[in-house]
């Protein structure tokens, strides 16, 4: 067994056996996690929840026109 | 009871949305959470609870910040906007807001609302969206109770 031979088989399949696990592990797990972390972008798309009749949209409805908001009486904002 | 009314939001969810939902920031048992506490704030209630939880983009008014006018618009979009609502959510902005329609008012003063917003805004800067909303919706459904 040759010196090339020997490096190939005791280095380069452990390594190369190790970086096809971190590829799955990354493949399964995604590329981002979708926790939301206080101190980083959050990335994960819009959802809205209407219950009990209506289902989940993730998609945006179409921007709001501030003239149409006479319904609204009250409410509160707080921030982080 | 309630289980029985999150079961069908649930369902819903499975047949024609729940899959999708699951692009946005929470997993499945978050999900299950927030069903659950939707249905029951509403059946408890009668009010229309809703929650979005994304950008809030708008122009902004005089005297009222642009997040409010996005949170105003969406709200006014729901199908019972007297009786409706809403808790926006905007973790980019860090800011959530509440939004709450003419008859849902009378039920749920600025200053519930306030207590609410504040409670979910200590969840949300631990890193608990889940966490923070359904703590305001309980509080919100809670007040309007009474």
């Amino acid at each position: 067994m040759t010196v090339s031979e020997t490096l190939l088989v005791f280095l380069g399949i452990p390594v190369g056996f190790m970086l096809l696990v971190t590829l799955l592990i990354f493949a399964i797990s995604g590329p981002r996690s979708k926790r939301y972390r206080p101190d980083l972008t959050f990335h994960a798309a819009p959802v809205w929840f209407l219950a009990p009749e209506t289902a989940v949209k993730v998609h945006r409805p179409a921007l709001p026109s501030s003239s149409n908001t006479e319904h609204v009486q009250g409410g509160a904002r707080d921030t982080w | 009871m309630t289980h029985g009314n999150a079961g069908a939001v649930l369902e819903r969810h499975a047949v024609d949305g729940y899959t999708s939902a699951l692009r946005g920031p929470f997993n499945g048992s978050q999900l299950t959470r927030l069903s659950q506490a939707l249905s029951a704030a509403e059946f408890e209630t009668g009010l229309q609870f809703s929650v979005y939880v994304g950008e809030l983009n708008a122009d902004a008014e005089k005297d009222v910040p642009a997040t409010t006018v996005a949170a105003r618009g969406f709200h006014s979009e729901l199908s019972r906007t007297d009786e409706a609502v809403l808790i926006a959510v905007s973790p980019n902005q860090r800011v959530v807001e509440i939004v709450t329609g003419r008859n849902a008012a009378k039920l749920l003063d600025d200053r519930a609302c306030g207590l609410a917003a504040l409670s979910a805004a200590a969840s949300f800067a631990g890193g608990d969206l889940a966490g923070g909303i359904v703590t305001a919706l309980r509080m919100l459904a809670e007040r309007a109770r009474r």
